[in-house]
């Protein structure tokens, strides 16, 4: 740091001088030279220097008058009197006036060290300055808090002599002492006795070096009380030595009497706990924290101690009634509780007894000091429960008895039981709302339900047998009980309406009440008669029928057994009465018939059935019968036997073969026609298909040698028997040696008394040869059809192509710009397009061709010869491609076919197959015949490149179709394999995988053959 | 308005219709970008290809329908995989020797397909394709 030093002189000289020798000194400054009073003032403003050397004598100004300049502006400066000659009392007075130091000029060497010593000594009083002023500044901070603080604070020092008090003491003085404290005296000798002297030796505790606090109570004279906290501190000096004590008071009876308050409340609502009827207990996770006296007694425990600190669980059986583990519910439920704020749900809990009791628990979750609590409540439901479970057996019975349901004041339904909802069919969403008017059957007169609302409404029970219309349409009976719940005003606000299914009872009822009627009616209209034998009083009496039978007026007939018997045929009588005494011993049933005499001699006939009741001994007591007039039936029975000659003549004459059988399978009854086409087959005397034999037998015997129409006859025979089919009908070829014929069978049901079929079998060679020309016709019109659209494929497709290509090549032709390479490539490609033009339509010539070739003659072909003949012709691709052939025609060795086209199939398959060999492996060629049924089946496989039948199966047959571009082909040779089978009659399909291999399959029907 | 290089791709295993094609789409629209492929696998390869890069311009593709390997259809049923990209970027354009309706219906129905054009391709069709792809 440099120092800024002003000098004070007027001889230019000297000032170099001292000038040159400070900076020889190696002091580092700046400095200014003044040299008159004027000077002085501008640079003491401007230059602001650190110090001041100044010459005594100067023109018009002086040491001295340089000094008091500085001292009159303040400012205070290390002040250096640098002179030549000046008197000893001069240099006296200049130090005694505050200079630092004076320098003569003959003894300048001191200079430099007057210098830095002035300086320094100017520093030290400066911070000296400071310190003091920081001193003042922490001295008032101590004042501020000093006075105000909260507390009364008082300082006595050793002597008890007070040194200082804030001004709340002083106030705290005016109400112990009637004063303020002053400083400097004793405060022994203000106190008042009453608190002296226990205070005097606190404070010498104090002054020994304790801390002391205690409470003080003062009371005022209004009858208040005041309390003070006291705390009484030891004051110390640097050293540590008790210098004296600080008193700090602090009036605390707000606070107090706020803690009372807070106590107060504390034991109210402890009582209000402890002593609640309401059983409380306070959860937290440890387990319940505090439980009060009703809890622990309804759980049987005599004191809430007991509790403390156990698990909800454990005073809970291990499972609640739902089948849960009490502890899983349990932690469930507090779950809940903080989900929803709180939770009211029914536990059981087991007493210290063992015995369990249903509660209803409500559960509070309450934060306290920052723990998680529960509030829980407790209420004994072991009452509810009981009366629930009363009512609920209730209601089971009522349930289980009836069909129950409650409506409302308006008579709509508002619960349904399941019976109710069963007999109904009406689901409980259906009937809620509904009135009773959904089960109205119609079936009674709008005045009873009139009265019966007006019953109910009068607040009575109504009761009646209603028939109410189920869902479904159906009708069931009840016998209804509606009860009114009256409201406090005696006005109905619901119904409940209890139903007893009697609907069996009804219907025996009705039935019983039909059956007399029925029996009345037919006894009528049947000409019946029903008659009453007493065999103790012999009387036999008989209904208005048997008057009727017997032609007898009621007047005049005295009803016993021999009026009844004399009246009967004389060639009968004798008989009858036997029969009648079989009856009563017991040994045969009545059941007969005889013919009887009317007055006027006109004879009728009587079919007659009666039982015998018998007593407990098994002894007969009455005989009960019916006879009823049969004489038309017998007259109708003679007329029959007449027409059924003339039925039989007619299904004579029927050229179908008819049949009736029974449910047993035998034959009943069979016409000639039948007759005939049985002995035509081979039957010489009827032994399988006649009369008396059984059809059934025949057609299982057939089907289990292998006749499945034969089983199929028998399964439609059944159906028809068993009803489960109206009849049944098949058609059937049945080819003899000498012709082909068909036959249609039809089973369908007889009308008679007993279970009976016909069976209609008919010749129906001429309608199916007739349905096979037709069928020819139509496949033949397809397959033309198809030819003609695979035409117009082609030319649209493969004829266009090279067409398209020649008027492309045609229109660039026409281009002059055209060079001469350009021109003769461009008639090239016009040639190629042209010649490629003329292939398709040989091609297709030659493919047209084909559909027209197969009038040629057919010829028997062998299949070994034929891929002999093609092995040779190919014979030396054969051998330089290293081919294997195998031949298998074990199974069919020959087939009468075109033997042109076989060969060409034959071949180009071969050939295909060469040609898309594959190059790492040998070509094995493998071809097989098999005999299907009525086919014969050529099989082509080889272990070729195969192709990707997923992308191109549809296209494998078609035309100018190629797979394997790399190799040189038309996409011809499987379209003619495709359309040479089809000429033949045939079907070709394809296999095929990539790199694994292509297999064909052919399939020829073979010549038609007539089986038994 | 036709854009600068107007950019066609021909898929067609016939090279002489290829031929045909390239010139009179050429006599046409001088500059345009003709790029032709008889293997319609290489022809996806290399359309894939243009989808894989950040392209703006958009391509015309002229497609056969009877192919070996692959026909016009299977070649569609690949790109119509590839989504919007397709649509945004490719116009689409049968250009067969067929005139088969049931083909023409089938292109029809397509709807990543613009138009049919019946072999051999026309001036006013490579106009009509050029100034509907512009817009």
């Amino acid at each position: 740091m440099k120092h800024r030093i002003l000098h004070i002189e007027d001889s230019k000289t000297d000032a170099d001088i001292i000038q040159r020798m400070l900076y020889r000194s190696g002091l580092k400054f700046r400095y200014h030279l003044a040299s008159d009073k004027k000077d002085v003032e501008k640079e003491l403003d401007t230059f602001q220097p650190d110090l001041i050397l100044c010459d005594h004598s100067l023109p018009s100004f002086n040491s001295k008058m340089a000094y008091v300049l500085c001292k009159e502006k303040k400012i205070d400066l290390p002040f250096i009197l640098v002179t030549g000659a000046v008197s000893e009392e001069f240099a006296v007075e200049m130090l005694k006036l505050g200079i630092d130091d004076y320098i003569l000029k003959t003894n300048l060497q001191r200079l430099p060290a007057a210098i830095t010593n002035a300086l320094s000594k100017k520093e030290t009083k400066k911070k000296i300055k400071g310190i003091r002023s920081k001193l003042q500044q922490s001295e008032t901070h101590l004042r501020t808090i000093f006075e105000n603080s909260s507390n009364g604070l008082l300082l006595i020092d050793k002597d008890f002599t007070i040194i200082e008090f804030n001004s709340l003491m002083a106030e705290f003085a005016i109400i112990t002492v009637g004063r303020p404290y002053h400083k400097n005296e004793n405060l022994l000798d203000i106190l008042p006795q009453d608190i002296g002297v226990s205070f005097e030796e606190k404070i010498r505790n104090t002054l020994k070096g304790e801390s002391v606090s205690y409470e003080s109570t003062y009371s005022l004279d209004g009858g208040n009380t005041l309390i003070f906290q006291v705390n009484m501190n030891p004051t110390r000096d640097y050293e540590g030595k008790v210098t004296g004590a600080c008193i700090s008071v602090e009036n605390i009876t707000e606070r107090k009497k706020a803690e009372e308050a807070i106590k107060e409340s504390e034991e109210t609502f402890r009582r209000l706990f402890t002593e609640s009827a309401d059983p409380i207990l306070l959860l937290e996770n440890t387990g319940f924290k505090e439980c009060n006296h009703a809890a622990a007694s309804i759980l049987g425990y005599s004191s809430p101690q007991e509790i403390i600190l156990k698990q909800p669980w454990e005073i809970s059986p291990e499972k609640q009634p739902d089948g849960r583990l009490s502890n899983e519910k349990a932690a469930e439920m507090i779950e809940k509780a903080l989900q929803y704020g709180n939770y009211q749900f029914e536990w059981v809990y087991k007493k210290i007894d063992g015995t369990e009791f249903p509660v209803e628990v409500m559960l509070t979750p309450i934060i306290l000091k920052g723990k998680q609590l529960f509030y829980t409540i407790l209420r004994d439901i072991t009452k509810r429960k009981i009366a629930e479970k009363e009512i609920r057996d209730y209601k089971l019975a009522l349930d289980e008895s009836s069909l129950v349901d409650i409506s409302d004041s308006n008579g709509k339904i508002k619960y349904a039981n399941e019976n109710f909802r069963r007999l109904s069919k009406y689901s409980q969403e259906e009937l809620i709302d509904q009135d009773h008017r959904i089960l109205n059957s119609g079936y009674h007169p709008v005045e009873l339900f009139q009265n019966l609302w007006a019953t109910v409404q009068a607040g009575k029970i109504w009761r009646n047998e209603v028939r109410n219309r189920a869902k479904d349409g159906s009708f069931f009976w009840v016998d209804t009980t509606i009860v009114p719940f009256l409201d406090n005003n005696g006005k109905p606000f619901q119904f409940i309406t209890i139903r007893k299914d009697i609907t069996k009872r009804k219907n025996a009822e009705k039935e019983m009440e039909s059956l007399a009627n029925r029996l009345q009616l037919a006894t009528k209209s049947a000409k019946m008669g029903i008659w009453d034998w007493d065999l103790e009083t012999n009387k036999l009496e008989g209904d208005e029928g048997m008057y009727k039978l017997f032609g007898i007026a009621t007047a005049d007939f005295n009803p016993v057994y021999d009026g009844w018997i004399s009246r009967l045929h004389n060639e009968d009588s004798q008989r009858i009465a036997s029969e009648l005494q079989l009856a009563i011993t017991n040994k045969k049933d009545y059941n007969t018939e005889f013919r009887i005499v009317w007055e006027d001699s006109s004879i009728h006939y009587i079919r007659a059935t009666g039982i015998v009741e018998r007593d407990t001994r098994g002894k007969a007591q009455r005989m009960i019968g019916a006879n009823w007039d049969v004489t038309e039936l017998k007259e109708k029975e003679n007329e029959l036997r007449k027409s059924e000659v003339f039925n039989r003549s007619v299904v004579n004459s029927l050229s179908s073969h008819l049949s009736v059988v029974n449910d047993s399978g035998q034959i009943v009854s069979i016409n000639e026609a039948w007759t005939n086409f049985a002995l035509q087959n081979g039957e010489t005397s009827m032994e399988r298909t006649g009369v008396g034999s059984n059809y059934f037998e025949v057609c299982e015997k057939a089907f289990m040698d292998g006749d499945e129409i034969a089983g199929q006859v028998l399964h439609g025979m059944k159906n028809v028997f068993n009803k489960k089919i109206e009849d049944f009908y098949l058609e059937y070829p049945c080819h003899s040696p000498s012709e082909e014929r068909w036959f249609g069978l039809r089973v369908a049901k007889f009308e008679s008394d007993e279970p009976l079929i016909l069976l209609v079998h008919t010749n129906i060679t001429e309608r199916i040869l007739a349905e096979l020309e037709r069928q020819k016709i139509t496949n033949d019109l397809i397959h033309r059809n198809q030819d003609l659209e695979q035409f117009t494929y082609i030319v649209s497709h493969n004829l266009r192509a090279p067409v398209a290509n020649i008027k492309g090549l045609s229109d660039i032709l026409g281009d002059k710009s055209l060079s001469k390479d350009e021109y003769r490539s461009v008639m090239k490609d016009l040639l190629y397009s042209v010649n490629k033009l003329d292939t398709v339509i040989l091609d297709l010539n030659y493919i047209l061709q084909l559909k027209t070739g197969v009038s040629e003659a057919r010829e028997r072909v062998v299949f070994a010869e034929l891929v002999n003949g093609i092995e040779e012709s190919i014979h030396s691709l054969v051998f330089s491609e290293n081919v294997k052939i195998i031949a298998q025609f074990d199974e069919v060795a020959e087939m009468v076919t075109l033997k042109s086209y076989l060969y060409s199939i034959f071949y180009n398959l071969i050939s295909n197959s060469i040609k898309y060999k594959r190059r790492d492996i040998r070509l094995v060629i493998e071809i097989k015949s098999f005999r299907r049924k009525n086919e014969i089946e050529l099989i082509f496989k080889d272990n070729g490149r195969g192709i990707d039948l997923k992308n191109s199966g549809d296209q494998v047959f078609g035309l100018y179709k190629r797979f394997h571009p790399e190799i040189e082909g038309k996409g011809m040779g499987l379209f003619m394999v495709k359309a040479q089978v089809e000429a033949l009659g045939g079907k070709i399909s394809i296999e095929s995988e990539v790199n694994q291999g292509t297999e064909f399959k052919i399939i020829f029907a073979t010549e038609k053959k007539y089986d038994n | 308005m036709i854009t600068k290089h107007p950019h066609f791709i021909i898929v067609d295993d016939d090279p002489i219709n290829n031929f045909i094609t390239k010139k009179v789409i050429t006599h046409i629209i001088p500059h345009a970008e003709v790029i032709t492929f008889t293997k319609p696998e290489e022809g996806l390869e290399y359309i894939l290809s243009i989808f894989a890069k950040p392209f703006n311009d958009k391509a015309i593709l002229l497609l056969d329908i009877n192919m070996p390997i692959m026909t016009g259809w299977q070649f569609m049923e690949v790109l119509e995989k590839k989504g919007s990209i397709v649509n945004e970027r490719l116009s689409t354009y049968i250009l067969s020797s067929s005139v088969d309706p049931a083909d023409k219906e089938r292109a029809k129905v397509n709807l990543q397909i613009s138009d049919y054009i019946v072999k051999p391709l026309s001036h006013e069709a490579v106009l009509s394709i050029s100034s509907m792809k512009a817009e």
